[in-house]
């Protein structure tokens, strides 16, 4: 591939990812307000909240590994996006792999720990012992769903498991080959969006947002556009693996949408869990599926 | 007479230029119009008025207006009720922490003229 392809491809794809994410995002909040029998809000609420964000004119800094870890978590997800391939373009996913891709999804946490850790605010330091609780929580279960596929494929090139995946149709689908793996997945995904049974470490309500409770302006609006990557990374992450991917735009973002309104429907249903709670549930439910489930693919 | 008083009104003349120049002001000006995050002080039963707005009746996410619970994500401080002295205090210094551009909306007869406790040496009749 020319070096202008792929640097065309490697610009092009973040910022796919942001505006799929935005919408991502809003699709999140209009069905939470469906489920409360709300409105909801109007179409371009995400991008208002963000320039507004970044546009105010007090941007309160607690020092240097603040920015820093702001930059670190979108910095993971932004180099994340180039690695998972979408219709038309692959990126740098084809040298990358599953375990590469692994390993981004899990700086944003840890960015936001060192950014977190400054601002040294005790509900902040609670929320991100919380969220680093809850990573080891649900990063077991995700292991060993994406080491299953990369088995049963042969490889963890991302590319390839999509190709087999649509060469051979619906049947040779992960979530058709592999359905253990696949719930496993669905419930590590859930908890990694920490959206609400898992929701430990913003907790809104106890903890005042935790991680978020020191961000103001710019901050909070590198949190906002983390957000849309995060959601965006997790469903196309699950799609690429369990649902074939996408041959074109139209049913690969029908597919991340439908998704991603799997575990958002379930949130809006439930309060939330302690932190042992999750722990608990989620090395035992998940992992035991996921488990049984590598039991069958070896 | 009029007339005259009106001229003594300081008007900020606008610079004309490049009509282009202002839209990215005008872009922020926007969206900070439409996406409003609040953080609402309940002292007293103002803040009844706030869930039938947040919830299904009125559905106030539908112009982009948002609870936070940290003044540091907050643009507007509701105030809902009367304020005390003792009260103002937490008040102000919860105004200081907001970051700029940032408002504060008094809700109801108590924060204006004292409503029901005009009576009480305790508090403040009007916040402003």
């Amino acid at each position: 591939m020319a070096p202008i392809e792929l640097l065309i491809e490697l610009t092009l794809m973040p910022l796919i990812a942001f505006i799929v994410g935005m919408m991502m995002v809003l699709m999140m909040r209009r069905i939470a307000a469906k489920i409360q029998r709300r409105i909801g809000p109007p179409f371009f609420q995400p991008l208002y909240d963000i320039v507004k964000l970044h546009g105010k004119r007090t941007q309160v800094s607690h020092g240097l590994i603040h920015d820093i870890g702001i930059v670190m978590a979108m910095g993971g997800y932004i180099a994340a996006e180039t690695l998972l391939p979408v219709p038309g373009m692959n990126g740098i996913a084809e040298k990358g792999g599953l375990i590469t891709l692994l390993y981004l999804m899990m700086i944003p946490s840890l960015g936001l720990a060192l950014g977190v850790g400054q601002c040294a605010n005790p509900n902040g330091s609670i929320g991100i012992a919380r969220a680093l609780t809850a990573m080891l929580a649900y990063d077991i279960p995700l292991v060993i769903v994406i080491f299953g596929v990369a088995y049963a494929a042969g490889t963890t090139n991302l590319v390839e498991i999509i190709a087999t995946q649509q060469a051979g149709g619906f049947a040779t689908w992960g979530v058709v080959e592999m359905p253990l793996l696949a719930i496993a997945g669905l419930i590590a995904m859930h908890a990694s969006l920490g959206k609400q049974p898992f929701e430990i470490y913003i907790a809104p309500a106890e903890i005042a947002t935790g991680p978020m409770v020191e961000m103001s302006g710019k901050y909070l609006g590198g949190l906002f556009v983390m957000q849309c990557f995060q959601l965006y990374t997790t469903s196309v992450l699950y799609v690429s693996l369990f649902l074939g991917g996408g041959t074109t735009w139209f049913d690969f973002l029908i597919k991340s949408f439908l998704v991603l309104a799997i575990p958002v429907s379930i949130a809006y249903l439930f309060p939330r869990y302690r932190t042992e709670d999750l722990l608990r549930l989620m090395w035992k439910w998940p992992v035991m599926l996921g488990l049984i489930g590598l039991a069958f693919v070896m | 007479m009029v007339m005259s008083r009106l001229q003594k009104i300081p008007v900020v003349e606008e610079k004309k230029g490049n009509p282009l120049a202002r839209v990215f002001d005008d872009l922020v000006r926007f969206c900070r119009s439409r996406s409003l995050f609040i953080l609402h002080y309940c002292t007293g039963c103002g803040a009844i008025e706030l869930p039938p707005a947040m919830t299904s009746r009125f559905d106030m996410e539908r112009l982009g207006i948002q609870p936070m619970v940290s003044p540091r994500q907050a643009d507007i401080l509701l105030i809902t009720g009367y304020v005390s002295i003792k009260t103002l205090k937490r008040v102000i210094l919860t105004y200081e922490q907001m970051g700029s551009p940032k408002y504060v909306v008094g809700i109801c007869s108590c924060t204006v003229n004292g409503g029901m406790y005009w009576q009480s040496y305790a508090t403040a009749k009007k916040l402003d």
